[in-house]
């Protein structure tokens, strides 16, 4: 067995294989050069034990989770976190367009110049009353809904559970302890021209699951989606496909609807307020 | 070529988790160095548009936003006046904030000033550290500054300043009082007895510059004047009267008063005891043919150790014995100078007094005891 990784700068190099058993390539030197391996070694020694124990779950379950998730008390990830899993959502939702979502976007990259990574209280203050929807100014912290379709584009797009385990959650693995991703579009179309809509555990409905979203996809039905609006700073725009963002959720605004509190669903193309079912009740 | 290449990969790999466990405060951000009688200070309104140049004894401003007054993290606001100053990412123990006005503006961010005075509290080791690195960064960059909790993560800051550590002004005024102390130290050192041995004079000794030079003397004037400068370096420079001397500095002046001390102590008894013999052979010579041939034998001998030895100009003086010159001599004075070196580099360099570990300390209490013991034996001239 031949394994050969071509770095960027051209230079081969086998990484030690033939001592896990490996055949480095012919012509090449065969076994281990010191170097080679100090160098490998000595970044192996160096990674602190905090990044490698980053995966391991802090809590062990959801109910002794705190609501800073495995995140540093007092840190910027501590308050994004504690916000995902409250808010005030109480009173009327006020309805936002995929334009109020594109908006809220730009907005935010004026205010913060790019420059929302790492966003501190005062700065989330910020987000709130960013813009007006009608009547009303919008921001993070309100109650909100929007109506669209879950994505249907790329073929392998689909409502899902965090599978590797989320800071927010306490790094707890399995479905029934993440929350759900969904991306919601304007029409049953690609991901890129979406926002995302997290359902989180805490206190979810039970018939609230991975394969009833899925169905409502497939079936390509309205969807209306409430919950808490909210800027999700650590990600970046993935709205390009030619020019893709590795391990960003495709969308084009970063604003979420999270957490979602209520999801309706309806089985024709344009719905009065009576015909909106919610999902747990929904039979399609 | 492949090695060298896969040590930078190695290092790339370690770059992503170089700063991991690193974190800022979430409560409140430093905004920007402000200008502490601006008006309006909310939002950037005070900020200051240059890199303020600053040194000890200065202040600084620092306008910082938080919200007292909402609470949606289950960690509460410090107190802005429990926070310290952190430049380069350090904090720096004892360096809190003068509290000043605040605003509110429209999205409900309080806007507070917080001004510090540029002083060192290097009471703890830790504080020492951080100086030090404070320092040697300084030489090389702007810092940035921000302010957190001694024991948690700064705030997030993109404020920066030029720190002069040495102002040129200053320096100049240190360097005129060294050349005076020096001139004046010359003098002494040159003029009169103050290096030299105090033991009774003989015939050859007519004024008090013919005496021999001492070393246990001058490695007590050495450590006192390396000392002296260093207080005055760190005073002028820095402002601090109150400086902190750590205690291996005070163990460093324990050892050359106390190597100063034994050595005096050893002298005064070998020339007491010379003395002793002597009058006593001088005594008993009339009466005993043994005495008088022990007196003519030992006479001179004795009548040259109960005398101060005449100078052989300052480096025989302090390296010689009777046998010539003295190897445990040569160490003391090798081990004194190293370790002046040492206290020389780390003045200069971090503004403080050294802390030297233990084991350097202990290595010099070894040399200081070493000299004064084979000191015994040994006749000076």
């Amino acid at each position: 067995m031949h394994v050969t990784l071509e770095s960027t700068a051209g230079v081969s190099t086998s990484f030690c294989l033939a001592r896990i058993g490996v055949t480095p390539p012919v012509g090449r030197t065969t076994g281990c050069r010191f170097a080679t391996c100090a160098a490998v070694l000595m970044a192996l020694l160096l990674v602190p034990r905090s990044a490698l124990s980053a995966s391991k779950p802090c809590a062990t379950s959801l109910g002794k989770c705190p609501l800073r998730g495995c995140a540093k008390a007092g840190s910027p990830n501590a308050l994004s976190n504690s916000i995902k899993r409250t808010g005030n959502l109480g009173g009327e939702a006020i309805r936002l367009t995929f334009k109020d979502f594109s908006r809220l976007q730009e907005r935010v990259e004026q205010r913060f110049g790019g420059d929302y990574a790492t966003l501190t209280k005062p700065d989330r203050l910020r987000l709130r009353n960013l813009t007006t929807v009608g009547e009303n100014s919008v921001g993070e912290g309100d109650y909100v809904e929007v109506v669209g379709y879950i994505a249907v584009q790329p073929a392998t797009s689909k409502p899902h559970a965090n599978k590797s385990g989320e800071s927010v959650n306490c790094r707890l693995k399995g479905t029934v302890h993440n929350d759900f991703h969904i991306s919601i579009t304007p029409q049953p179309g690609s991901e890129y021209g979406g926002i995302v809509v997290e359902m989180i555990p805490q206190d979810r409905v039970d018939t609230w699951t991975e394969g009833r979203l899925r169905r409502v996809q497939v079936a390509e039905h309205p969807v209306r989606v409430r919950g808490q609006l909210l800027f999700d700073n650590h990600h970046k725009v993935n709205d390009d496909p030619k020019h893709l963002q590795g391990g960003q959720p495709k969308r084009f605004s970063l604003w979420e609807i999270h957490p979602v509190v209520e999801f309706a669903v309806c089985d024709k193309a344009n719905c009065t307020e009576a015909q909106w079912t919610e999902l747990e009740k929904w039979e399609g | 070529m492949r090695a060298p290449f896969m040590i930078q990969v190695a290092v790339l790999l370690m770059v992503p988790f170089a700063g991991y466990g690193q974190t800022t405060s979430g409560t409140f951000k430093v905004v920007c160095l402000a200008n502490a009688s601006a008006p309006d200070i909310a939002g950037r309104k005070a900020c200051l548009n240059t890199t303020p140049r600053l040194t000890f004894r200065n202040e600084l401003t620092l306008a910082v936003e938080h919200a007292p007054e909402v609470d949606f993290d289950d960690v509460a606001e410090p107190n802005p006046g429990d926070l310290v100053l952190f430049l380069d990412g350090k904090p720096l123990h004892g360096t809190h904030p003068q509290v000043g006005r605040s605003q509110v503006d429209a999205d409900d961010v309080t806007t507070t000033l917080l001004t510090f005075r540029l002083s060192r509290d290097l009471s703890t080791k830790d504080a020492r550290k951080h100086w030090k690195e404070v320092l040697e960064a300084a030489q090389a960059r702007p810092l940035t500054v921000s302010a957190g909790l001694a024991t948690g993560a700064a705030a997030r800051s993109n404020a920066t300043i030029d720190l002069e550590a040495v102002p040129s002004g200053r320096l100049f005024m240190w360097v005129m009082a060294a050349v005076v102390l020096a001139a004046g130290f010359l003098w002494a050192a040159l003029r009169t007895g103050v290096l030299r041995d105090k033991e009774e004079a003989g015939k050859d000794i007519n004024k008090p510059t013919d005496r021999a030079y001492s070393l246990a003397r001058v490695q007590m004037a050495f450590w006192t004047l390396l000392t002296v400068y260093a207080y005055l370096y760190i005073w002028f420079l820095t402002g601090e009267y109150k400086a902190t001397i750590p205690p291996s500095v005070v163990g460093l002046m324990g050892i050359a008063l106390g190597t100063f001390g034994v050595a005096t102590a050893l002298d005064a008894a070998k020339v007491a005891t010379s003395k002793e013999k002597l009058a006593d052979l001088r005594d008993k010579a009339p009466t005993s043919a043994g005495k008088a041939e022990l007196l003519q034998q030992d006479g001179p001998k004795l009548e040259a150790r109960a005398k101060v030895c005449k100078s052989d100009g300052f480096f025989t003086d302090i390296t010689t014995s009777a046998g010539g010159a003295s190897l445990h001599r040569l160490q003391f004075i090798l081990w004194t100078l190293v370790l002046g070196g040492i206290f020389v580099a780390t003045v200069w360099k971090t503004i403080a007094m050294p802390d030297f570990d233990a084991e350097l300390l202990a290595l010099m209490g070894v040399t200081a005891g070493g000299y004064v013991t084979l000191k015994v034996p040994e006749d000076k001239c």
